[in-house]
């Protein structure tokens, strides 16, 4: 397995089961997921699409119903990989007659890291965090995003090469959440690989690299974020100077004119446009569109009415 | 080796031996407990669970070698092994049986655990059906169907017993015997399905391995099933438990039904047995990789964790140690001694409440912490932080129970220290108190109410100590002096002890010595069958013998003596070059006897000279001064203890006291021959010195030393022989008690009388009380922490309470019903014997109901029965009895204890990482 895919799924499904074991929900259909090292891979989609599940999957905290899931090339159910990772639940469930302090030094006798890094550690990311005034305080006296900054904490504890972080920055303030960004880019630029979910799309859209869609436990849409939200079909031309009379004649006007031509370019609409357009394109036609990974290749191109003939992969995996 | 060995027949002894203790009557301080810990005296044999059904209900679920008329002769070695092996529940007295039964017992666990949890796993994982009938699949419409049809089986054999209805045969065998075995054959069918699709589509290696080996096991068993040969049949069928008459064979050789159904249930028995071989080794393989991955950092911090969250979150140790508090604020107030004469009552009281409290509390601390936690945990979700890291389940689940045990470590010597203060003020202020009391008394002439007050005294203080019992094996001459088992049965109910007439021939008699046979053997020496076990009960002479004394000195020389006389035995055709070698060694062993018995004299020399210089001293203390020397040169007197009921009966003049007569035999005189009823008088031993001194052996200066005391009825009577009687004796020696009073009777017990073989620190056997109330505290942790692991923590609660009231209280009960020694019935006949309010002996009429409620039984017992296997044996654990009667916990019990709590504590807990592995901690 190449040593540059830190999580690889194939086929994950998963369905949630009543006592009996009957099924009750399909929570994730099929996924097949690639995210490779260094990169900042997002998960998004309404409430309730699967992206805590598909978390929950790749830590082994949920067994798959079919399909498998590898991080480090190990099954997910592999204890041993832990060392390298750290996770961040999509709420801060921690023990709440601990102390800050006690929380990190309890998680951190569990990996290996020697007393007194592990101290040095502790201080740091509390500092980090910014929770130096309120460490000795127990977690149960803690306001939300107090929680939530003590539970990233105690994700970087072991200084891991990937991070699973659940909803980041729910309950964060704007401030906190400008720092988290800046601390996964911050990451990022330390060479960690990092796997956030939200709905957030606005901070999704400034620290992704590649992003997944997912729509009801089916994966929508998979790619470079650049690449996502580039619209082929439309042509963008700046000018300068530009008469208004010349408005109407301005193709003839630039061909034939050779008026100082800024650039011609594709425009880009927002992550939040096309987010939307996916969840109401899936919603009209549950099924219709499914992707592969197509890193670099162009959004599938959709008509205003939303009837957009379905292009060859999704065709194919459709049936 | 023999040690561990030891240890682990102990801890058989103690799965099974308590009931009959339980049973002592409260007051009786019996050390039959500090008995049995001495030998395995459990394996309650068949000719004695007649006479004593409590004893036969202790030692009955147990893996016991009965003595059976029936030797397998036909069998070959290996058969033997094989049945030995095959057996789910039997095993041999030696060391590795316990082992045997424990990992069989453990096997068959995990087999079922491992059926189970595929079966669950394939079902739930089952792809929808391609053909069903009326919504299910064809395969488990008849799994339904035979199910019903084989509960219908169980009704049907119950109504024809009854004769309600007429038996059907086909071909020898009740029909719906056959179609019940039909039924089964559809369930086989079944599981085998489930379990093929399942694991091979999960492909879990490992698990098909498990699998195909389970089938090669079923074939071994088969094989081995019917290789058996049909001479061995009675045999085999009487260790089924086959009625003595079911015929087995035809006249000609042939099997019969019965026979072929006795082939099949032995085949059944050893593949189940085989096939948990497999589950057990796939299971130690898992563990042990698990085990060697676990570091102890990560435990500790597990532990550290389980510690403050029970302090902080759950806050229950500081509860427990503040209703101790309060509790023991009031305790004065209800504890009175019961009248001022038994202050030994007293003291017993005290002990035993506080000890009681200690445990109540911790044991509720233990049924409410422990299966709470994990459950919040996972329903709370925190543990998702934990999982994710690289903490493994095993250590989860250790760490926790190691954080348990720190708490209750910590609230047992909080618990200890407060209750041994309080002991201390109460008890040791009433000692003070008694001893002024003499002192006045004295002061005043009153020597009368002095000598009352010091009975007293000495009853308080006999127990606050730690008295280390050792107990002889007891049988009895009836007044005619014929040899008996028991004594006469005055026709009380829960009267353990039997009784001796008193002025008549009538006699209890202990043996001790390291070889005895059984009681049974040695009353019916040549009786048919195989023999008991010998039994072990010497005399701990080396204990009692002091270092350096007259009665060491001369013990030593027989000692010499003994090996001397063994050499000269084997001169007898001994080869030439041998015979030299011998000799010489003889000459050097003679010249040893000599030197020590120069040194022997010098020492008696010695005494006597001292003897008479203090009677020729003229001033008190320094006659007292020699006196003390020359004493400090002899061994001291060997303490008996007895606790003797009387019956009187009406033809007694009340108030008059009853007199016994006690009579300590030497193993040289030959009024004391190990079988009793043997015509030759023959001594126990032969006197290997008989030659030197002729009749006339200054070593041992009497052979027979009696006396007679007057009986105190609940007292601990105090008797002590010369230590003289131990000389030479190898162990070996008999006690005899005589009633003399006409028409009184004397009731015992064997552990009613026994030597003290030195007295310990209260203090100190205190403290081993409480660890085993920590033991205890242990195997409660294990369950309540492998109840969390699967189920929300309301009915995991419930379920720990279950399994603790289980092996505390019902623990006989279970195993009565698993022996089928239940009285009246199972469960549900018993409860129409309740409601009709009818007999339990006689038989019910075969009304519908009593039908229906035989084959309810018929069904849940057998299940109810399993229990025995998986329920702890709670009650055994806990010493404090021992301790509040001023017994000596042995460090053989105790080790026994820890190793029967493990033997309960680590399957729980490894039960507990199977569940925690292979669940969902998110769903
Ligand atoms: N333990 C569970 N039992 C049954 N169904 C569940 C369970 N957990 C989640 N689901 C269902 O699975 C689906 C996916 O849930 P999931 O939590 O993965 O969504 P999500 O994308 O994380 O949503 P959100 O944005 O609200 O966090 C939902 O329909 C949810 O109802
Ligand atoms: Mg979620």
């Amino acid at each position: 397995m190449n040593s540059d895919v830190i999580i690889e799924t194939r086929n994950l499904t998963k369905v949630y089961r009543d006592f009996w074991g009957r099924p009750k929900v399909l929570a994730l259909k099929a996924l097949d997921l690639k995210v490779h090292r260094g990169e900042i891979f997002g998960l998004l989609g309404p409430n309730g699409s699967g992206k805590t599940t598909t978390i929950k999957l790749l830590l082994g905290l949920l067994f798959p119903t079919e399909g498998e899931a590898f991080l480090f090339g190990e099954p997910a159910t592999n204890v041993a990989k832990n060392e390298r990772i750290g996770y961040l639940p999509e709420e801060s469930y921690l023990y709440k007659f601990l102390n800050a302090e006690e929380t990190l030094h309890f998680y951190g006798r569990l990996f290996k890291i020697d007393p007194a890094e592990r101290k040095k550690r502790v201080d740091q990311l509390i500092d980090m965090v910014g929770l130096s005034a309120a460490k000795h305080r127990q977690v149960r006296e803690y306001s939300k995003g107090m929680q939530r900054r003590i539970g990233l904490a105690q994700a970087l504890i072991n200084d891991p090469e990937m991070i699973l972080l659940d909803e980041p920055t729910s309950g964060l303030d704007p401030i906190g959440t400008s720092e988290i960004k800046d601390r996964i880019r911050e990451l990022r630029e330390r060479g960690k690989t990092i796997v956030l979910s939200g709905h957030l799309l606005a901070d999704m859209q400034d620290i992704c690299d590649r992003i997944a869609i997912l729509h009801r436990g089916e994966l929508k849409e998979l790619g470079q974020v650049r690449d996502l939200l580039t619209v082929q079909d439309v042509t963008q031309i700046k000018t300068k100077d530009l008469p208004p009379a010349a408005l109407t004649e301005i193709e003839e006007v630039v061909r034939r004119h050779g008026a100082e031509l800024l650039g011609v370019d594709h425009p880009t609409t927002t992550l939040e446009e096309l987010f939307l357009r996916i969840v109401r394109d899936s919603e009209l036609h549950p099924g219709r569109r499914r992707v592969g990974d197509r890193p670099g290749m162009p959004a599938p191109p959709a008509g205003e009415d939303g009837s957009s003939a379905p292009t060859a992969p999704a065709a194919g995996r459709a049936s | 080796m023999s040690a561990l060995s030891l240890f682990l027949l102990l801890a058989w002894a103690q799965a099974g031996g308590e009931p009959a203790a339980a049973a002592d009557p409260a007051a009786s301080p019996s050390p039959s407990q500090g008995a049995s810990a001495e030998s395995p005296d459990t394996s309650a044999p068949a000719a004695e669970a007649g006479a004593n059904p409590v004893a036969a209900a202790a030692g009955g679920a147990l893996p016991v070698v009965q003595p059976t008329a029936l030797l397998a002769e036909e069998l070959a070695n290996w058969q033997k092994w094989a049945l030995l092996i095959g057996d789910p529940i039997r095993t041999v007295p030696v060391w590795w049986g316990p082992i045997l039964s424990w990992v069989k017992i453990v096997s068959l666990a995990g087999l079922l655990g491992w059926v189970g949890a595929w079966v669950m796993a394939s079902l739930r994982g089952r792809r929808r059906a391609r053909v069903t009938i009326g919504g299910a699949r064809p395969l488990d419409a008849a799994l339904l169907l035979a199910i019903l049809i084989g509960i219908g089986c169980v009704f049907v054999r119950q109504a024809q017993q009854s004769e309600q209805l007429p038996q059907v045969d086909v071909a020898g065998v009740a029909l719906a015997s056959l179609v019940g075995m039909l039924c089964l054959g559809v369930g086989a069918a079944w599981l085998e399905t489930v379990l093929w699709s399942g694991i091979l589509r999960e492909r879990r290696i490992g698990d098909v391995l498990v699998l195909v080996g389970m089938h090669l096991a079923l074939l071994v068993a088969v094989g081995i099933a019917l290789s058996m040969p049909s001479g061995a049949m009675p045999y085999l069928g009487a260790r089924l438990g086959f009625p003595p008459d079911a015929t087995l064979l035809t006249p000609e050789g042939e099997l019969t039904p019965s026979g072929v159904v006795a082939i099949v249930l032995i085949g059944v028995q050893m593949a189940l047995t085989l096939m948990g071989f497999v589950v057990f080794l796939r299971i130690a393989l898992l563990v042990l990789g698990e085990v060697s991955a676990i570091r102890p950092r990560r435990l500790y911090a597990m532990g550290k964790f389980s510690w403050v969250e029970s302090f902080r979150k759950t806050r229950i140790p500081w509860a427990v140690l503040a209703i101790f508090l309060l509790i023991l604020a009031f305790t004065h107030w209800f504890l009175q001694p019961p009248d001022s004469q038994r202050q030994a009552e007293l003291s017993r009281l005290y002990v035993g409440t506080l000890m009681l409290l200690s445990s109540v509390l911790l044991t509720v601390m233990v049924a409410v912490l422990t299966p709470i936690t994990l459950p919040n945990d996972i329903r709370f979700q925190t543990i998702f932080t934990v999982v994710t890291k690289p903490v493994r389940r095993l250590e989860i689940i250790w760490g926790r129970m190691l954080g348990f045990m720190g708490v209750v470590t910590a609230l047992v010597l909080a618990l200890g220290g407060i209750s041994l203060l309080y002991l201390e003020r109460n008890i040791g202020g009433r000692i003070e108190q008694l001893r002024q009391e003499i002192a006045e008394a004295r002061e005043a002439g009153l020597d009368n109410q002095a000598g009352l007050l010091e009975a007293q005294l000495d009853q308080l203080q006999t127990r606050r100590s730690a008295r280390l019992p050792v107990g002889g094996s007891l049988t009895f001459v009836d007044s005619l002096g014929e040899p008996r088992i028991k004594g006469i049965d005055v026709g009380q109910e829960l009267e353990i002890r039997s009784f001796v007439e008193g002025a008549t021939q009538a006699e209890a008699s202990w043996l001790f010595g390291p070889m005895i046979p059984h009681p049974v053997d040695r009353l019916f020496p040549n009786r048919p069958g195989e023999r008991y076990p010998m039994l072990s009960m010497p005399v701990p002479v080396g204990l009692l013998l002091h270092e350096g004394t007259i009665e060491d000195l001369a013990n030593d020389i027989y000692t010499v003596a003994y090996e001397r006389a063994e050499l000269e035995a084997r001169k007898q055709g001994a080869e030439p070059s041998e015979l030299s070698r011998l000799n010489a060694e003889v000459s050097r062993l003679e010249e040893q006897e000599q030197g020590l018995l120069r040194e022997y004299e010098a020492l008696v020399a010695r005494y006597s000279d001292l003897v008479q210089q203090a009677e020729a001293a003229g001033d008190a203390p320094e006659a007292a001064r020699l006196r003390e020397q020359a004493e400090a040169l002899r061994s001291p007197d060997v303490p008996v203890q007895m606790t003797f009921t009387v019956y009187r009966t009406t033809k007694g003049r009340p108030g008059e006291p009853v007199y016994a007569s006690i009579r300590v035999v030497h193993p040289f005189s030959a009024e004391a021959p190990m079988y009793p009823g043997s015509r030759e008088n023959s001594p126990l031993l032969i006197d290997p010195l008989a030659r030197r001194f002729g009749g006339n052996n200054p070593l041992i200066p009497e052979l027979v030393h009696s006396d007679t005391f007057d009986v105190k009825e609940y007292y601990t009577n105090k008797w002590a022989f010369p230590a003289s009687m131990l000389v030479g004796s190898q162990g070996y020696l008999t006690i005899q008690v005589q009633c003399l009073s006409p028409t009184q009777y004397l009731g015992m017990a064997e552990g009613d009388l026994f030597l003290v073989a030195s007295q310990g620190s209260f203090l100190a056997n205190y403290m081993k009380g409480l660890a085993g109330i920590w033991l205890q505290a242990m195997v409660l942790t294990a369950i309540g922490v492998w109840a969390g692991t699967f189920l929300s923590w309301p009915v995991a609660l419930l379920i720990t309470v279950f399994f603790f009231a289980a092996g505390e209280i019902f623990f006989p009960i279970l195993n009565q019903l698993a022996t089928g020694q239940m009285i009246g019935g199972g469960p549900f006949e018993s409860m129409i014997r309740m409601v009709s309010h009818s007999n339990q002996m006689t038989e019910l009429d075969a009304t519908l109901g009593v039908i229906l409620a035989k084959s309810l039984d018929a069904i849940v017992v057998p299940i109810m029965s399993l229990l025995i296997f998986v329920v702890p044996n709670f009650s055994a654990m806990d010493l404090s009895n021992l301790v509040a009667d001023g017994f000596a916990i042995q460090w053989a019990t105790l080790g026994a204890n820890i190793l029967l709590a493990l033997s309960y504590a680590v399957p729980f807990s490894i039960a507990a990482y199977f569940i925690l592995k292979n669940r969902e901690v998110a769903a």
